[in-house]
C-alpha cells in the first residue's frame, strides 16, 4: 500500500448520504504531511495520482459545496453510464434549476413559497419531495425551508450551468 | 518520428484557421476547446524544434488570453445574480431549462470494495509473499579431538583391477567392443574402461590396432 492507494480509497469513499470523497486536510493528516509545503506535496500527489487514473477515464474534481476531493467519470464516460438522473423528467430538472438558482441568490437557503412563486406551477411540492428523496435538498416542512446538500456539488458541474445560462442570455440579447 | 506526431506547421496552420474562425464568428471563444491545442504541442516538441513551438505556444496562449478575457466580460455582464431570477421570471419552459444541463452532468466514482481495511489486508497478505531475507550462519565445529580419517574404498585399486582381470580373462582373445557388451551400468562401464587402460599400460592385456583384438 503506497501514498496513491490510501488517496484513492479516501477519494471513492462515501462518507454519508451526501458526501464522498475527502478535504485536503483529511488527506494530509492521514498522509502526515504537513508543514509550508503541505499544499503543494497534496497537489503534486493530485496530479500523480489523475495521470494514473486518467486511462481509465477518471479525474478527480473538487466539491466547492464542501470542500471535498473526490473522483468522477470523464465528460464522455458520464453520457454513456448516463449520469444524468432526470432523463425524460424536464419538469423536477427544471425545479431543481429553481432552487439552485434561488439558494444562490438568498445565501444558500430559500423557501417552499419561493420556488412555488418563481415556478408558477402547481404540485411544486411534489417535485421538491422527490428531489429530497435523490438527495440533493433537505425540506423543512415546518419552517418550509429548503437548502442544498453536498451532493449536488458531487453529480452537477454548477459553474458549467450557469455558463450555459450566461450564453444563453447573452443569445438572446 | 511516431505517426501519429503533428508537425509544427500543421499546428501552425490550425492556429491560423482557429483565429480566421474567431474573427468570422464561426467560433465562440468561450466554446472553444484549447487543450488538444497545448496537448500537440507537448507532444511533438523537442530540443531540436524547441525555437518553432516557442512562437507557437505564445500564439495559442494569446488566444487562451482572449478567452479569459471573454469569460471575464461575460462573468462581468452576469454579475447580477438577479438576471438570473429575472429569468426564471420569464418562465421559461421545462424542457428550456432541462437542455441547460447538457454537458454538466458527472458519474462520481465509489468503491465500497476498496475500502482501508480492504487495502490493509491486501498489503499483509502482500507482505506474507514476500520471503524473510536469507540468513547466513556459521556452520558448527565437530571435535575429532585431532583423529580425522577420511573415508577411502575398502578395496585398493590395484586389488579392483586384478579382481577386474579375472573376470575377462576368459573372453579373452576377443574384440575390443566385445569386451564391455554386457555392461549395463554406465558408471561401471567408465570403471572397468579405466581398469582396462591400466591394465594395457601395464602390459597384463595387449592390443592389436590393426584388427582391434584384445589378447593375453
Amino acid at each position: 500500500m503506497n501514498e496513491l492507494s490510501i488517496i484513492m480509497h479516501l477519494l471513492s469513499r462515501r462518507i454519508n448520504k451526501h458526501q464522498i470523497g475527502a478535504t485536503e486536510d483529511e488527506i494530509c493528516e492521514i498522509l502526515n504531511i504537513s508543514g509550508k509545503n503541505q499544499s503543494l506535496l497534496f497537489n503534486q500527489l493530485m496530479i500523480n495520482l489523475s495521470k494514473y487514473i486518467e486511462i481509465l477515464g477518471l479525474i478527480i474534481k473538487f466539491n466547492s459545496i464542501d470542500s471535498h476531493w473526490f473522483i468522477s467519470f470523464e465528460a464522455e464516460m458520464s453520457d454513456i453510464i448516463k449520469a444524468n438522473p432526470f432523463e425524460n423528467k424536464p419538469r423536477l430538472a427544471a425545479t431543481l434549476f429553481c432552487v439552485i438558482i434561488s439558494c444562490i441568490t438568498n445565501f444558500g437557503k430559500t423557501t417552499i413559497s419561493e420556488i412555488v412563486k418563481l415556478r408558477k406551477k402547481k404540485g411544486i411540492l411534489v417535485d421538491l419531495r422527490e428531489l429530497e428523496n435523490y438527495g440533493y435538498i433537505i425540506l423543512n416542512k415546518d419552517s418550509g425551508e429548503i437548502k442544498l446538500t453536498p451532493l449536488i456539488g458531487y453529480q452537477l458541474d454548477i459553474n458549467k450551468l450557469f455558463i450555459n445560462l450566461a450564453l444563453k442570455l447573452r443569445e438572446e440579447n | 518520428m511516431p505517426d501519429s506526431m503533428i508537425l509544427p506547421e500543421e499546428i501552425h496552420n490550425q492556429l491560423i484557421k482557429v483565429k480566421e474562425d474567431i474573427l468570422s464568428g464561426k467560433i465562440y471563444l468561450l466554446e472553444l476547446e484549447l487543450n488538444p491545442i497545448f496537448q500537440s504541442i507537448k507532444d511533438s516538441v523537442s530540443k531540436n524544434n524547441i525555437f518553432q513551438y516557442s512562437q507557437l505556444f505564445k500564439e495559442t496562449y494569446l488566444i487562451l488570453n482572449q478567452k479569459f478575457e471573454e469569460l471575464k466580460s461575460l462573468l462581468m455582464r452576469m454579475d447580477n445574480e438577479q438576471k438570473f431570477i429575472k429569468y426564471l421570471e420569464t418562465n421559461p419552459k421545462d424542457l428550456e431549462i432541462a437542455v441547460l444541463y447538457e454537458g454538466c452532468w458527472n458519474g462520481s466514482l465509489q468503491v465500497e470494495s476498496l475500502s482501508f481495511e480492504y487495502l490493509q489486508m491486501s498489503r499483509n497478505r502482500l507482505l506474507n509473499f514476500l520471503k524473510e531475507p536469507i540468513n547466513i550462519k556459521e556452520l558448527s565445529r565437530l571435535d575429532f579431538k585431532d583423529q580425522f580419517f577420511l573415508e577411502i574404498p575398502k578395496l585398493k585399486f590395484t586389488e579392483k583391477m586384478n579382481e577386474y582381470l579375472q573376470t575377462i580373462i576368459d573372453k579373452l582373445p576377443c574384440q575390443f567392443g566385445d569386451i564391455f557388451e554386457n555392461e549395463k551400468d554406465q558408471m561401471l562401464l567408465y570403471e572397468h574402461f579405466i581398469f582396462l587402460l591400466h591394465l594395457l599400460q601395464l602390459g597384463k592385456i595387449k592390443y592389436q590396432k590393426e584388427t582391434k583384438t584384445l589378447y593375453i
